[in-house]
């Protein structure tokens, strides 16, 4: 079992005009003692200087590419900080909380998983989710959990935490990621073909603070089918 | 021999021209020059020998030739619009990588910044403590 220091953790936040949501979330970050980076997707309004004023370290797209790719930049920022243990993936609107970071450091320090999912199932979803998401997850989730054979009740969820030399050892992977765009269905096909090992820890979904999410579910749910298959075809298939 | 199949035949021989400029500059690659000159050569050969149609129809199983030109028409532009969505994509993924790349790339002189700034800072400090 290896004690983790808060500051071996960095919590990366992907944001898209969350100048109204990020500050709280970013303040409690750091009052637990992690370090922070935001990935600022292209925001209009003045989320990066926002994050830079309380004390984040800002990687700012100059244009929006998407969450999936903002994930993967906040993971290439993270692990070119060698001091750097643990990444954690959450969202910025103030839908998790960061108060269950320390469960999934206790996850890590308790087992040998490379990486840590949150389960909304496990846990609770108090937020107003929209009737197709909410349709759509189970489904989602049975065909990742039957591709990768991992333990899975919640697919889709944000909120998770990596050990930084599994990453490390996915590097390529990670860099060749084909839909970036849908991240979560390709990570756990990728990731299971490469042998990492993963458990879910139960956590809550709150209402956002304000505003509305920027995902169309029938696009993203497109989407997310297309990427399992087309990583199947490039990873498995197509050799 | 009709205007039409002249005109058409001058039409091809001019695009095909302007395809080898293209290719000239490199502005397109043999795979386009060839399938593109095949085409327009095609369609000269067709508006000048349009009876030509008729074999092909009845090898394909179409009765007018007229539908057989239509539908090889359907064909070609379907295959076009495949080929340009799939470059778009393809362009689409570079783009981004590279707004990543150069988002990080800003992150690292954001670093060298901040550690020439410190570094000033201190030596600053060293000098007014010796003073």
């Amino acid at each position: 079992m290896t004690r983790i220091r808060p500051e071996q953790v960095i919590v990366t936040l992907q944001a898209l005009n969350e100048a109204k949501n990020i500050g709280p979330v970013i303040q409690d970050i750091l009052r637990q003692g992690y370090r922070c980076i935001v990935v600022d997707d292209g925001s209009q309004d003045n989320t990066a200087e926002l994050a830079r004023g309380l004390g984040a370290r800002v990687v700012s797209h100059y244009r929006n590419i998407g969450q999936g790719f903002a994930v993967l930049t906040g993971f290439r920022a993270a692990l070119r900080d060698p001091d750097c243990l643990v990444i954690i993936e959450m969202d910025s609107d103030g839908q998790h909380r960061t108060s269950e970071i320390s469960l999934f450091l206790e996850a890590l320090e308790n087992s040998e998983v490379d990486f840590v999912v949150g389960s909304r199932i496990k846990g609770s979803n108090s937020a107003n989710a929209p009737y197709f998401r909410r349709v759509m997850l189970p489904y989602f989730t049975k065909i990742i959990q039957w591709i990768t054979r991992y333990p899975l009740t919640d697919a889709m969820c944000g909120f998770r935490a990596f050990r930084c030399c599994s990453l490390r050892r996915v590097s390529t992977q990670i860099e060749n990621m084909l839909e970036p765009q849908y991240l979560a269905a390709e990570i756990f096909i990728r990731f299971a073909q490469a042998g990492l090992t993963m458990t879910e820890v139960p956590v809550v979904l709150e209402d956002r603070q304000s505003g509305a999410s920027s995902k169309g579910f029938v696009r993203y749910g497109v989407g997310v089918l297309r990427t399992i298959i087309r990583t199947l075809v490039n990873t498995r298939l197509v050799r | 021999m009709t205007l039409m199949p002249v005109l058409m035949s001058i039409f091809a021989l001019a695009q095909v021209f302007r395809l080898l400029g293209k290719f000239r500059r490199e502005a397109i690659g043999f795979r386009a020059l060839i399938l593109w000159s095949g085409l327009w050569i095609a369609i000269s050969f067709v508006s000048t020998y349009p009876d030509s149609l008729n074999t092909l129809a009845a090898i394909a199983g179409i009765e007018h030739r007229l539908n057989f030109a239509l539908s090889v028409a359907i064909l070609i532009l379907f295959a076009v619009v495949v080929e340009l969505n799939s470059r778009l994509d393809s362009l689409s993924h570079e783009m981004r990588r590279t707004i990543q790349e150069l988002a990080l790339a800003n992150l690292r002189i954001d670093d060298l910044g901040k550690n020439v700034g410190n570094s000033i800072v201190s030596e600053n400090d060293k000098k007014n403590i010796n003073k």
